[in-house]
C-alpha cells in the first residue's frame, strides 16, 4: 500500500494543491483565467500529488527519458519551464511596452495644443 | 515676426524635450526668431517644460507647435510623434533638433541645403568628435563601430541629434526603438529604405548639464544589447 509510509510532506503537497486548484478555480468561475489555463494547472498540481504520493514515479518517468534519478528530470523541466515563462513573460511586457507608447502617441497628436484652447 | 525667407520656407523642426524647462526657451524662440516653423514634443516632462513651451508659443503664436505625451516614452516615441505632426502640417523638410542648446541654429539651413539641392534624401549632422569632452568621444566612437557592425553603414557621427528628412524620406522612416536606441535605427531605415544619406560638419555647444545628457557608457551599453537582440527578430 502507498500509505504504509506517509510523510508530512505529502500531506502538505495535497494541502496546497487543493489550495491551488481551489484558486484556480475560482480564478475560473470569476471569468479571471481561460478554461485551458485552468486545466493545465489542474493537471500540474494533479501530477504533483501523484509525485508526493508515489515518488518512485519519477525514477519511471526519469528513465524513460534517460536520467539516472527522478530528481534530475525534475529539475531539468523546473527550469525549463521557468526560462520559457520569462520569456513569455518579457514578450508580453514589450507588447504592452509598445501598445502604451502608441496610445500615449495618438493622444499626443490628436490634442495638439492651439492657443485658441486657453481662451 | 514671422520672417519666411528662403532658408526657412518649407523646414519644420522637431524638438524633443524631457525635463528641459531651464534650457528650453531659449533655444525656441532663437529658432522663432530666425522665422523657422517647429514642434516640440513634450515627453511626459516632470518640470515645468510644458509650461515654459507654452509662453513662448504666446509670443510666437506661428511657429510653436506643442503636443505632449502624458507620460515619458523615450527619444524614439518623441521624435516619431513630432515627425508624425511635422508631416500633418506639410513639412517638407523635417529637421530634429535637440532641445538643450546643444545644436547651433546657424546649423539648421546647413544640414537642410543637401535636400533642397536634391543631393540627399536624409542628412546627418556630424559633431566633431575632437570637441567632445573624454568619456562621450569614446561611448560615440564605439555606437559609431557598432553601427557599422549591425547597420553596415558607415557614419561620421551615428548619435547625432540634428537631423534632416525630406518629407518622403521622413514617411518612410519606421522607428520603433523608444529610447536612445533610435539614432542607430534611423541609420539603419535610412540604409533599408536606400535613401541618400548625407553628412554635414556641425558645431556643438557643450556645457555642463549637456554633457550629463545622451550617449554615455551606460546609455551605449543598453543600445548594444538591443541592437544584439534586433539581430535575432
Amino acid at each position: 500500500m502507498i500509505f504504509d509510509n506517509v510523510y508530512l510532506y505529502q500531506f502538505l503537497v495535497i494541502i496546497i494543491a487543493v489550495i491551488a486548484i481551489y484558486l484556480m478555480y475560482t480564478r475560473f468561475k470569476g471569468r479571471h483565467t481561460s478554461l485551458a489555463t485552468f486545466i493545465i494547472w489542474d493537471l500540474i498540481w494533479l501530477f504533483m500529488v501523484v509525485i508526493g504520493f508515489y515518488p518512485p514515479i519519477t525514477d519511471l518517468i526519469a528513465k524513460f527519458f534517460g536520467f539516472n534519478r527522478g530528481l534530475d528530470i525534475v529539475f531539468v523541466i523546473a527550469i525549463g519551464l521557468l526560462i520559457y515563462l520569462i520569456f513569455r513573460l518579457s514578450d508580453r511586457i514589450e507588447k504592452q511596452d509598445k501598445q502604451i507608447t502608441k496610445l500615449i502617441r495618438l493622444i499626443a497628436i490628436n490634442n495638439e495644443e492651439n492657443l485658441e484652447d486657453e481662451k | 515676426m514671422n520672417n519666411i525667407n528662403e532658408d526657412t520656407r518649407g523646414v519644420f523642426l522637431v524638438i524633443p524635450a524631457f525635463n528641459e524647462a531651464t534650457r528650453i526657451q531659449p533655444v525656441i524662440e532663437e529658432i522663432s526668431k530666425r522665422g523657422y516653423k517647429m514642434v516640440v514634443v513634450n515627453d511626459g516632462s516632470h518640470d515645468n517644460t510644458l509650461e515654459v513651451v507654452r509662453s513662448s508659443q504666446r509670443k510666437y503664436p506661428n511657429n510653436i507647435y506643442i503636443v505632449s505625451h502624458v507620460l515619458n516614452c523615450g527619444l524614439g516615441a518623441a521624435l516619431k510623434t513630432g515627425i508624425d505632426v511635422a508631416l500633418k502640417h506639410n513639412g517638407k523638410y523635417i529637421v530634429t533638433f535637440d532641445g538643450d542648446g546643444q545644436h547651433a541654429v546657424d546649423d539648421i539651413k546647413n544640414v537642410v541645403k543637401p535636400l533642397k539641392d536634391n543631393k540627399a534624401d536624409a542628412v546627418i549632422g556630424a559633431r566633431p568628435f575632437e570637441d567632445m569632452p573624454g568619456s562621450k568621444n569614446f561611448a560615440n566612437t564605439v555606437m559609431n563601430i557598432l553601427t557599422r557592425i549591425f547597420y553596415r553603414t558607415n557614419v561620421r557621427d551615428s548619435q547625432s541629434g540634428l537631423r534632416a528628412f525630406t518629407s518622403s524620406a521622413a514617411s518612410k522612416i519606421d522607428i520603433i526603438s523608444p529610447g536612445y536606441g533610435v539614432s542607430s535605427e534611423i541609420i539603419k531605415e535610412i540604409s533599408d529604405n536606400n535613401l541618400t544619406l548625407g553628412e554635414v560638419t556641425i558645431t556643438t555647444i557643450y556645457d555642463d548639464e549637456t554633457q550629463n545628457k545622451g550617449t554615455n557608457a551606460k546609455v551605449g551599453i543598453r543600445i548594444m544589447f538591443k541592437m544584439i537582440m534586433d539581430l535575432f527578430k
